[in-house]
């Protein structure tokens, strides 16, 4: 190994160490609804072998009604076991699949991507992948599509070395990995299968001929795969695209978006033909939603959403990459240049493309605009396509003071990039968004697990927020996670079993103060809009965790 | 170079933005005059047609008299940014963050209205018509033909032959970002019927059957568009 190769994967390590392990439990401050979800839910399993409905082993978990994809809260066991229920068990494995997600990023574009002669941008790309801002809020959270992408990534190796060797081996694999990938997250699902079809269709002479080697060399083997690889599908189709991981599609499809529900339907239900102009309304909303994944403001502006929408935000790629990525898009879809010939520059350059443009569809065909997570499969393309941007324009340039122009820009560039990001992630993103994304239920949860017993009952107001009831969380899986509540007892509680979630003398409901009986010693745990104006500050007040905005806050008062 | 035909020149008439522009005629004239010096630029460089192209652009300057298109709210939020951070004063960070220059997403937004794709190709219109109304500036299938006049007409051109081309683009790009949205459309139609021809082009290298195929569909989706936004009166 050269010196400058050593030098490299120092900078990748010390790379991946900031933006994915250091002070993980901190930043972002507080847990996530789907974090304690998947934390709660790999703990029951743990103990109980079912999950927090009672459901031995399921292939999909129901949780709060999201039917949450199983691998990554099957990967949590381990950590929950090892380190305990926590915070860092429950982001740690995230962390390390996007750590490994950097190594096969280098090695797909080392081996397959690039020509010999600029191997070397391997390099370049792993660095900006590592970097990549989009890719790492995802990976200090417990989000499934970052385990999703290391699958895909798998996936897509072994579709390449398929393409080279022809073995039937290479092909299993790839076969393995596209359905790990497809269950690991609900957007690849779609991408996935898209992605593998495309493949096989642009080189269909090449496949039929490896089918009817196969067949004819290794008969056993060859029918012995196709058995499986069937059992397989028809499992996945069952459980996956037609059972409960459909309820979760139909919630989230583009037509219950706000847009079309209450922008496009009330206009449309005038016409005489409102059937068919809903319909293609849909379509051109459809289409909409897909371009605005080649806007600027989603790679420049807003599109991680790290501040209160209105404000500069911070976009998916950093400033600096911008120029590159429009360049490296504009390569890929005219060059040839740069892309490896081993198998030819055409199969390489039409499976990224390919990649491209599957990669949008799924957040596009889904509620809410620019959506940043369920794009994410996208973020290898992306780095592909601003190396290549940056080298063309290095060469493009042919004095050294260009060159050394260009380069000192975009180191520039970055360490800017770099503080900016840092500023709106460590920062502004806890403080402005703090009520939306669930902060301060943490301390909550541990205060009443503190003082629960001292109660007769304990109502939790589930709709929260400083203008009033607007935001309606699911808080009873905070309480659940941080009391490490026994979930034998939790999924044995008959109120359980009716599809309820109180457990102990915890009641988790809209409070309306006039309705509920005070006679008792009651402690509540509501915004400040639920209760009685005299009761915020008095002594009756035991608690208070202020949003991060100082805009309004939790509040815990009792009876007496 | 392919010839655009009458069924090429039916199919410029026909693109959405000119027939629901609402420019006054001038304006709209100068926007087309400006987009056409910009593929003539586009296509070969020439001093003589960039000076005409400059003189074009200052006397719609002049005609707009432009205010420049900041959001003033944005400033506010620049400064609670600021104001967030602890000891904000004092802070190098936040200086350097929460500047002025921060006020390039006021660009981008701007820019973003008029001429990101999804403006471009899907909800250009919904400034007059509808926050949620899918009505492009060009048509959809446009894509196709822009994609199709590069991949086939445009390969082998060289870089050297963008000399005044790119100042131009700039021109246009940097004005339409920077003024109020009403009055940088004069500069962002300029843009779209730089895109419109060579959309024709790449729509005139398709067979005849074709053309005329699309012809039809352009007039259909037309019809449409003017039949629905009945519907979506502001």
């Amino acid at each position: 190994m050269t010196k400058q190769r050593i030098l490299f994967w120092v900078i990748i390590l010390v790379i991946i160490f900031f933006t994915r392990f250091y002070r993980l439990t901190e930043y972002p401050p507080h847990l996530t609804i789907d974090e304690v979800s998947i934390g709660y839910n790999a703990f029951s399993i743990l103990k109980t072998g079912r999950d927090e409905w009672g459901t031995p082993f399921p292939v999909s978990f129901r949780s709060v009604g999201d039917y949450k994809a199983p691998v990554l809260v099957y990967l949590t066991i381990p950590f929950v076991w090892l380190l305990g229920l926590n915070e860092l068990s429950v982001r740690l494995p995230v962390a390390i699949f996007s750590a490994f997600n950097v190594f096969l990023v280098w090695y797909l574009i080392r081996r397959h991507i690039f020509d010999h002669k600029y191997s070397y941008l391997s390099y370049l790309a792993a660095i900006i992948f590592s970097l990549s801002p989009w890719l790492t809020i995802f990976s200090r959270s417990g989000f499934e599509a970052v385990i999703a992408l290391t699958f895909l990534l798998a996936n897509v190796l072994f579709a390449f070395e398929f393409r080279k060797s022809g073995y039937l081996i290479h092909f299993f694999y790839m076969f393995v990995f596209a359905y790990l990938s497809a269950i690991a997250y609900h957007s690849t699902k779609i991408v996935v299968p898209l992605l593998n079809l495309f493949f096989i269709l642009t080189n269909y002479h090449f496949f039929l001929n490896c089918v009817t080697g196969w067949y004819a060399r290794k008969k056993f083997t060859f029918l012995f795969a196709i058995l499986l690889l069937v059992g397989v599908t028809v499992f996945f189709l069952q459980n996956f695209i037609l059972g409960p991981g459909a309820s979760r599609a139909g919630m989230t499809f583009l037509s219950k978006d706000y847009d079309f529900t209450n922008g496009l339907l009330p206009k449309f239900s005038g016409h005489p033909m409102a059937s068919l102009t809903s319909t293609v309304g849909l379509a051109g909303l459809w289409f909409k939603r897909y371009l605005e994944y080649f806007s600027a403001n989603f790679y420049l502006s807003n599109g991680l959403g790290l501040a209160t929408p209105g404000h500069p935000g911070q976009g998916v790629i950093f400033a600096v990459e911008y120029p590159f990525l429009i360049i490296g898009f504009f390569i890929l879809l005219f060059g040839r240049r740069f892309f490896a010939s081993s198998v030819s520059h055409y199969f390489v350059t039409t499976i990224l493309t390919g990649w491209f443009f599957f990669s949008l569809l799924p957040a596009s065909i889904t509620n809410n605009s620019q959506h940043a997570l369920r794009t994410l499969n996208i973020v290898p393309v992306i780095s592909i396509l601003i190396t290549i941007g940056f080298i063309y324009c290095f060469e493009f340039f042919r004095s050294k003071l260009a060159k050394s122009l260009l380069v000192s820009f975009v180191i520039l560039g970055y360490l800017f990039g770099l503080i900016r990001f840092t500023d709106y992630y460590t920062l502004h993103y806890p403080i402005e968004l703090s009520e939306t994304r669930s902060y301060g239920w943490k301390q909550i949860a541990i205060f009443a697990n503190d003082h629960y017993t001292e109660y007769d009952h304990v109502y939790v107001d589930p709709q929260f927020g400083t203008q009033g009831p607007y935001t309606y969380g699911v808080p009873y899986l905070y309480f659940l996670f941080y009391s490490r509540y026994d979930p034998n007892l939790y999924n044995s509680d008959p109120r359980r079993r009716l599809g309820g979630s109180d457990f102990e003398n915890y009641l988790f409901t809209p409070i309306n103060w006039p309705d509920l009986d005070h006679s008792q010693n009651n402690l509540y745990i509501a915004s400040p809009w639920s209760l009685p104006k005299e009761m915020i500050g008095s002594s009756r007040q035991k608690y208070y965790v202020p949003f991060l905005n100082q805009s309004s806050g939790l509040y815990v008062v009792s009876d007496r | 170079m392919p010839k655009i035909g009458l069924l090429g020149i039916l199919y410029l008439f026909l693109v959405p933005f000119i027939v629901f522009s609402g420019q006054p005629p001038f304006l709209l004239f100068l926007s087309l005059l400006l987009g056409y010096l910009l593929y003539c630029l586009f296509q070969k460089p020439s001093l003589s047609q960039f000076l005409i192209f400059l003189a074009i652009v200052v006397l719609a300057l002049i005609i707009l008299r432009p205010h420049l298109g900041l959001d003033m709210g944005l400033l506010n939020a620049i400064n609670s940014q600021r104001g967030e951070h602890p000891d904000f004063q004092n802070s190098i960070i936040s200086r350097l963050v929460h500047n002025k220059s921060e006020l390039a997403h006021s660009f981008i937004s701007n820019f973003n209205k008029l001429l990101s794709p999804v403006a471009i190709f899907a909800s250009g219109f919904w400034h007059w018509l509808d926050p949620y109304y899918p009505l492009g500036y060009l048509f959809p299938w446009d894509i196709y033909f822009i994609y199709r006049y590069f991949r086939n007409t445009h390969q082998g051109k060289t870089n050297s032959n963008l000399a005044f081309f790119v100042p131009a683009l700039s021109i246009l790009l940097l004005v339409t970002g920077l003024i109020y949205v009403d009055q940088a459309i004069v500069f962002s139609f300029a843009i779209l019927f730089f895109l419109a021809l060579l959309s024709v082009i790449g729509y005139s290298t398709t067979s005849k059957k074709n053309q005329l195929g699309f012809l039809v569909a352009n007039i259909v989706y037309l019809l449409y568009q003017l039949n629905i936004t009945a519907y979506f009166k502001l």
